[in-house]
This record gives C-alpha cells, sequence and structure tokens, in this order.
C-alpha cells in the first residue's frame, strides 16, 4: 500500500499547528476522516483538507509535499512509523518525538528536535538554533534518539542534552552543545565560539580546533577505542560521518571541560 | 438600584441566622433593611429552594509574592498541560497547583469566595505581592507581613530594645506594606538556617542572634496585641513536618502567657512518633489543647492526595523536604535577608504511609475541635492541595459515610493508626458558614464582610442543596460581589476588581531615624521606595484601599 500523501494546495497566512498529523494519531482514520481534523491556523482553525489535498494511504508512512516553514510542529510527539517532508518545515520539527522517521527534504526553523526521547530525525537542509535543546522550562533537551543535518545548524546545538547523538554535517553555531548533560555530538564543518560552555558530561567530536574557551583543558591525543564503531554506525544515516569512519584512525586530541561545571565533558578533534 | 432575593434558607452566623427563610434587600453594593412596600424593586432573584451565604472568605493561601512566581517559573509542568482559553470575558491563563494570578481570580469568585488573604509576604516583596494581588479580579484581597526572621527585629531583640520600640517597627512595617496582619515562619530559624543550623527548637538560640523562637513569639504576639491588630499573631511554628513536632506545638500554645495566637496550618505540626514506623497522629492531643485555650484559633491545612507544590518561607524545612521533590527539582534561597524562600513540588499518595496519615490527621482536627469559629478551612494552598480541592474537603467534613469510604482506601497501616472512622461528627451547613465566612471575618477584623446584617457589603454566595456537598459547593448559582453578579452556575459572568484590606496602626516616628541609617547602611533600596504607596494600589481606580478597624483599646 503507498503511503498517505498530504499536498500543499496553497501556502497558508498563518502559521499552522500539524501536531495532530502523526502516524499513531491518525491510525484507523480513512483520508476522508483525516481531511476534516482541525488545524490550529493563526488564531482560527481550518480544515486539513481546505490546506492539503489528501491522498489516501497507509497512515505508518506520511509523505506531506509542499510544505513551508509556515508549518510548526511537524511529526511532534510522533512515536512509530515515518514522515517524509518534501520542502521546509517551521519550528518544533520533531519535537519531543519518541520513535519513528522524520526526514525533512529541505530545512527547518528553530527547535528542531527539542525534548526528542528516540527515534531518527534527519534534516537534508539547514537548521535554526536550539537543535534537540531542552524547551525553556524544562530539565532536560534531547533525550536519546538521533538527528542528523546535512547543511548548517544554528546556536545552541544540543543544548542540555542527555543522551543519544547529533551529527551536524555542515557549520553549527555558537554555543554547540552548551550545559550537555551527556550524549554526543558530531560538527564535520566549523563549530562557533563558547563551544560545550558549561557541560557536565557527553563528548563534542570536531574535525578542527575551535576556539577554545578558558575553562577547557588540553589532555593531549589518545587513541579512543569507542570512535570507530560510534563513526561507523553514525555513517549509516551520513555521508560525512561514513567517509570520516573511512579515513580518520581512533586518535583524537582530548580537551575536557567545562571545568567551570563538573569537568567531566570533553572536546576531541579527530586525527 | 434595590436588588430582592427572596426566599432563600439564609446562614449567618455572625447573627445567628440558621437556615432560616429570609428576603435580602441589596442597595448600591450593600445590604439593606426592607424597603416600604410601595418601593420598587429593580431586580428580583427568587432563591426560594436555596441556601444563601456571605461570600466565602479564605485565610490563608498563597496567592501572590515571591515564592509563587518561582513556583510558577520552576515547574512548566503545572502549566504547559493546563492552558486555559480566553472568553469573551474571561483572560486566559495556565496553571493548577500554581495558577495564573488571574485564574486565581476567577476560580475562587466561581467557587462562591469573595476575599483571599495571602500569608506570607515578605517586607521587601511587598510591592511585587500587591501588583500581583492586583491582577487577581473580582475577589478582595489582603496580605499578612513576615516577621520574625528579618535581620532588623533580631537585631533590636539581640540589643535589648523595649516592647514599645519593637511595637513601632511592627506598625511602622504594617503601614509600609500595606499588611493586614502579622505572620511568623519558622521563628528566627529561617534566619538560623543561613548560619547552617538546620533545626530550632522552641528553646534553642539562633547562633548568631542569640534569640530564641519563644521569645520571638512572644515579643510578635504581645506586640500584635498591643498595636490593636484584630488578627493574632499568624504562627507558622517550629519544626514543620518532623515527627514528634506536637510537643513543640502544644509548647508553643502554652508558652505565649496566653496571648492571642493563630496556628496555621496545624495540620503539618500535629505529628507524633508513636508506631513502628515513628510517625503518628497528635491531632487528638492538638484538638484538646484549642478546646481547652481560648486564645489559640487555627486553620488546618488539610492535604488532598494528587500533585501540587508547597511553597514556603521556612527555607529549613523545604530544605529538609528536598529529597521529597516530584519531579525531581526545588528552589531554596535567601530574600533580601528579610526571610527566606523554599519551593519543592510535591505528589501526596494515598498509598504513602505518611501521607495517609496526615491527611487523616487533617480531618482528625477538623472534626475534633469542637468550637468552629476557632478552625478555619483552609488547604494551605497549594501546600496542602489546590484551593480547588474545598467543595471536596467539605463534603468529607460534611458527610461521614463518603469519609469512611475515602479512609478506607488508604495505606492500611495508615488506617491502623487513625481514629478517624471512630469520629461521628458530620459538620453541618451552618458550622461550615462558620468556619468559612463569619469566623474568618471576625477573626481579621473584616468588619462589614463574612455576614448578611443590614450594612454588610453584599459579598453573597447562593447554592442548590444537593446531597452530594461536593456538588453543591463546587459550582454556586449565583455569586455576588458588592452587589453585582460575578458567577452564574460555577461560571464568571462579569470581571470586575476587588479591594485591599490593609491596616493603620500608629507609630512612633522616631522608629524612622534607625531604619533608614540601616536601610542607608544594608539594603538594596532607600526607606523611601521600599514603602508601598496607597497610589500603586489604587492604580488609578482599578484597586481600592479597605482600611480596617483597630481593635478597642489600642494606642493606634
Ligand atoms: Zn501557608
Amino acid at each position: 500500500m503507498k503511503a498517505l500523501t498530504l499536498t500543499l494546495k496553497a501556502a497558508p497566512a498563518q502559521r499552522v499547528d500539524l501536531a495532530p498529523i502523526t502516524p499513531e494519531k491518525l491510525r484507523g482514520k480513512k483520508a476522508a476522516e483525516i481531511g476534516r481534523i482541525r488545524l490550529q491556523c493563526g488564531n482560527r482553525t481550518v480544515a486539513v483538507a481546505e490546506l492539503f489535498a489528501v491522498t489516501a494511504g497507509n497512515c505508518e508512512e506520511i509523505v506531506i509535499r509542499r510544505c513551508t516553514g509556515k508549518f510548526d510542529n511537524v511529526g511532534a510527539g510522533m512515536t512509530c512509523g515515518s514522515i517524509a517532508v518534501h520542502g521546509n518545515t517551521g519550528h518544533r520539527t520533531g519535537a519531543q518525538m519518541a520513535g519513528g522517521t522524520l526526514t525533512v527534504r529541505g530545512s527547518t526553523l528553530d527547535w528542531a528536535g527539542t525534548g526528542m526521547a528516540g527515534g531518527t530525525l534527519v534534516i537534508h537542509g539547514d537548521t535554526g538554533r536550539c537543535l534537540g535543546a531542552a524547551w525553556p522550562g524544562d530539565a532536560q533537551g534531547m533525550r536519546n534518539g538521533t538527528i542528523i543535518v546535512c547543511g548548517n545548524a544554528g546556536e545552541r546545538v544540543g543544548d542540555k542534552m542527555r543522551r543519544g547523538a547529533i551529527v551536524i554535517e555542515g557549520n553549527a553555531g555558537d554555543y554547540c552543545g552548551a550545559r550537555m548533560i551527556a550524549g554526543s555530538i558530531l560538527v564535520c564543518g566549523k563549530a562557533g565560539d563558547f563551544i560545550g560552555y558549561s557541560m557536565k558530561r557527553g563528548s563534542i567530536l570536531l574535525t578542527r580546533v575551535p576556539r577554545l574557551p578558558a575553562t577547557f583543558n588540553d589532555c593531549g591525543t589518545f587513541e579512543f577505542g569507542f570512535l570507530p564503531l560510534l563513526l561507523r554506525s553514525l555513517g549509516r544515516l551520513s555521508h560525512r560521518a561514513a567517509a570520516l569512519s573511512k579515513r580518520a584512525s581512533a586518535r583524537a586530541q582530548r580537551y575536557a571541560g567545562d571545568l567551570a561545571n563538573v569537568g567531566k565533558g570533553e572536546l576531541l578533534v579527530l586525527r | 438600584m434595590l436588588i430582592k432575593l427572596t426566599g432563600g434558607t439564609v446562614y449567618d452566623p455572625m447573627h445567628g441566622v440558621d437556615g432560616q427563610v429570609r428576603d435580602i434587600y441589596v442597595r448600591d453594593g450593600r445590604v439593606v433593611s426592607s424597603p416600604p412596600a410601595d418601593q420598587r424593586i429593580d431586580e428580583e432573584y427568587d432563591l426560594r429552594g436555596k441556601v444563601v451565604m456571605a461570600g466565602a472568605i479564605d485565610p490563608h493561601s498563597h496567592i501572590g509574592g515571591g515564592k509563587v512566581n518561582i513556583a510558577r517559573t520552576l515547574l512548566p509542568e503545572d502549566h504547559r498541560p493546563h492552558p486555559i482559553p480566553r472568553t469573551a470575558l474571561t483572560r486566559s491563563g495556565t496553571g493548577r497547583a500554581a495558577p495564573s494570578s488571574i485564574t486565581t481570580g476567577y476560580r475562587y469568585a466561581e467557587m462562591g469566595y469573595t476575599a483571599v488573604f495571602e500569608p506570607a509576604m515578605l517586607p521587601a516583596n511587598s510591592r511585587q505581592a500587591h501588583m500581583e494581588l492586583a491582577d487577581t479580579p473580582i475577589i478582595d484581597k489582603g496580605a499578612y507581613v513576615m516577621l520574625g526572621s528579618d535581620d532588623y527585629l533580631l537585631r533590636m531583640m539581640a540589643a535589648g530594645k523595649t516592647q514599645a520600640e519593637i511595637n513601632d517597627y511592627i506598625a511602622y512595617t504594617i503601614v509600609a506594606a500595606q499588611a493586614v496582619a502579622v505572620k511568623v515562619v519558622n521563628p528566627g530559624g529561617i534566619s538560623a538556617f543561613k548560619f547552617n543550623q538546620r533545626n530550632l527548637d522552641l528553646d534553642e538560640k539562633n547562633s548568631y542572634y542569640g534569640v530564641t523562637p519563644r521569645q520571638i513569639l512572644q515579643t510578635l504576639a504581645r506586640g500584635v496585641k498591643e498595636l490593636g491588630i484584630p488578627h493574632p499573631l499568624h504562627i507558622h511554628g517550629c519544626n514543620l513536618g518532623v515527627p514528634g513536632n506536637v510537643q513543640t506545638t502544644l509548647d508553643t500554645i502554652t508558652g505565649v502567657e496566653g496571648l492571642p495566637i493563630h496556628l496555621t496550618h496545624i495540620q503539618f505540626h500535629s505529628y507524633g512518633t508513636e508506631g513502628d514506623k515513628k510517625f503518628s497522629s497528635g491531632a487528638a492531643q492538638i484538638a484538646e489543647a484549642i478546646n481547652r485555650h481560648k486564645h489559640v484559633s487555627a486553620d488546618v491545612g488539610q492535604i488532598m492526595f494528587g500533585q501540587t507544590v508547597t511553597a514556603s518561607g521556612d527555607n529549613m524545612a523545604q530544605f529538609r523536604n528536598r529529597g521529597f521533590a516530584t519531579p525531581n527539582k526545588w528552589v531554596c534561597m535567601d530574600i533580601e535577608c528579610d526571610a527566606g524562600c523554599g519551593v519543592v513540588p510535591f505528589r501526596y499518595r494515598d498509598q504513602n504511609f505518611v501521607n495517609a496519615l496526615q491527611w487523616a490527621i487533617g480531618l482528625e482536627i477538623f472534626l475534633l475541635v469542637e468550637d468552629p469559629w476557632r478552625v478555619f478551612l483552609t488547604t494551605d494552598h497549594p501546600n496542602g492541595a489546590p484551593f480547588t480541592s474545598y467543595p471536596h474537603l467539605i463534603r468529607l467534613l460534611m458527610d461521614k459515610s463518603f469519609r469512611d469510604a475515602n479512609f478506607e482506601r488508604l495505606h492500611p497501616e495508615a488506617q491502623a493508626m487513625s481514629t478517624l472512622k471512630s469520629v461521628q461528627r458530620e459538620y453541618s451547613l451552618y458550622e461550615i458558614a462558620i468556619m468559612t465566612r463569619a469566623a474568618p471575618s471576625r477573626s481579621l477584623g473584616l468588619g462589614d464582610r463574612g455576614h448578611l446584617g443590614v450594612g454588610a457589603a453584599a459579598d453573597i454566595t447562593v447554592y442548590t442543596p444537593h446531597g452530594d456537598r461536593e456538588r453543591m459547593f463546587e459550582k454556586p448559582d449565583y455569586v455576588f460581589k458588592d452587589g453585582t453578579p460575578v458567577a452564574r452556575n460555577g461560571r464568571i459572568v462579569r470581571v470586575t476588581d476587588g479591594g485591599t484590606h490593609t491596616l493603620r496602626p500608629g507609630f512612633d516616628k522616631a522608629v524612622l531615624k534607625p531604619l533608614r541609617a540601616y536601610f542607608e547602611q544594608f539594603h538594596t533600596m532607600r526607606l523611601e521606595n521600599f514603602c508601598v504607596s496607597d497610589e500603586e494600589i489604587v492604580n488609578d481606580g482599578r484597586g481600592r484601599i479597605i482600611v480596617n478597624q483597630l481593635r478597642a483599646g489600642s494606642r493606634g
């Protein structure tokens, strides 16, 4: 059975909350029923069918075509199945998702994967600020799962991240891995300033030495047994990680920090 | 405008009216005597078969001031899942345990409450507290100013200042903070915590100032009495939540030399150490002591099962309880050397032995204290439970079979440790009217509130009698605030702004000189900025200041 497909008819004037469109929330619903679901649009609601042409199909596999940055909460809270988005998405793409695969063949705005607890989020373009970060008021950011960004990411990648892995194939903005509690971040391009600001534990993998904060200490170059394993597993989802796993040795320069906090985190610059 | 409320069954304990069918006339926001027969009635409400009481008064509910905002900030879990959309009439808000100030006003009014008192306003925080209360619509407000761990009072006591000088300081603080009563929280203990003391018993000295809680209680209780403050010293005693604190509470009752005192959330101060788990009910002893000592009143601080957040000035107790934080996060802080603050989210569970017994202890106190004029209905919102659980609590008090059914669901060992099931008492509507209206009004000296006599403010609540008292008290048919219908069948129909109850005790201006010097030397603001002016509360007519009478015979 082919995928359930929503094709945008005309760009909405206001922001639209797409959280009701996930495999588990649509399970067992017919196309007409899905068309009647109300979506918050600005300060009023509209029916799915007003915005999208709905083509019946398997609800476990949703395709959204011609999506734009006006659509927030795409795939938010999804726990299973897959959503493939052709076009861009707005804020909170894949927020709190706990399972399944969300693929955006375009770019997202801020807060993608915030509070994510599982599953895989792949963004083919760029992403905004606070990727996999903690939503304001929350004690933890991303708690598990994998995020791949093929383009660049904005500031505060993985803020208060607790577990899981984030791969940025391009560049990452300032405060990458700020207040990280644990988990892994790989930045294949350049990372901005204040990297690992106040991080407690966790690993930030880099391909070049960033501008180092004063509270990170150079520990020298070591052989890390886990590096080839980690890169190979990430390489299943990311070409750049795959390339690195072939090229890089298991050696990395280690900088420990943030010594202004617990200081058990590390920046590993691959050699 | 003359309104007639026709044929309701009236409960007005201030005038001994116990369920008599009467007509009530309201003109321009006040209850008036029956007009001549030819007088035109502008509006008539047929209340035949309905129960009519004055608007309810909550004498202890944390609805403003810094700690509530800290609780809100700490707990996105409390507001994200509970959004309250705006309507054509009401504004949006969030939250259950620590709701938005706007929502708080609506919910209280919908439940028939027309006055609520914030019991823990730090002098240094009073402006923020009043601004928040100003954002609490419909109901009248008032606040108790917190003294007893403030650096200035402790310095005065350590230096051996006279009672008269201390009285001037108390009076000045009441006026400056626009308060209606004085509260003391863990006397001297909040200060002692900062000097690394983790417990402070009634006769234990604060290690820095050398002053004991007993001395502080006596000094403040005497000051409150001599100044003619209507409400006795509002005491949150030592050793909150500590097993065995029943003895501390009994010592507090006998230790104030017969001065009038009010013991707040006394449930948290009525724990013994009997039984295998070294935690038992001291309710019988406490109730017996209250029954015997007529100078003592109390409110209960009943707990209810479910998620809430505890917010208290008692940083010592809150630091002790931090391990119980659910979800696991908490805040303890000093505030301007005036007092402290601790916020610990909490989930009371009926299958937890201690929580189950706390629930039973609260109800035991309600039922064993004989005089409803001296025990008020509170959950210490939000510490024991959100105030929205009051209708449920009233049903527990009025309906023994309902109470027993709830009791039988408790942790079995807690059931074995409680005598609750053997208590036959069921509160009457008249007694509920006393403890939620007349008694708090009389205790706080609110004058024209809490009753329905001629001249009273027309704060009136009308219920449909129902066997299920929870249903009855949840959604009153009508709520009138100063004669204006504000709620109908538990929904807001008109949004008004309430007033702020204050007092104006006199003081010798000589108190200002050393205070000014102290502010210049130590404080983050000047004395002039510390005072909350009338204009700030009146706010171009949105607010209103109500100056209550001091007790006769005082020097005010
Ligand atoms: Zn309280």
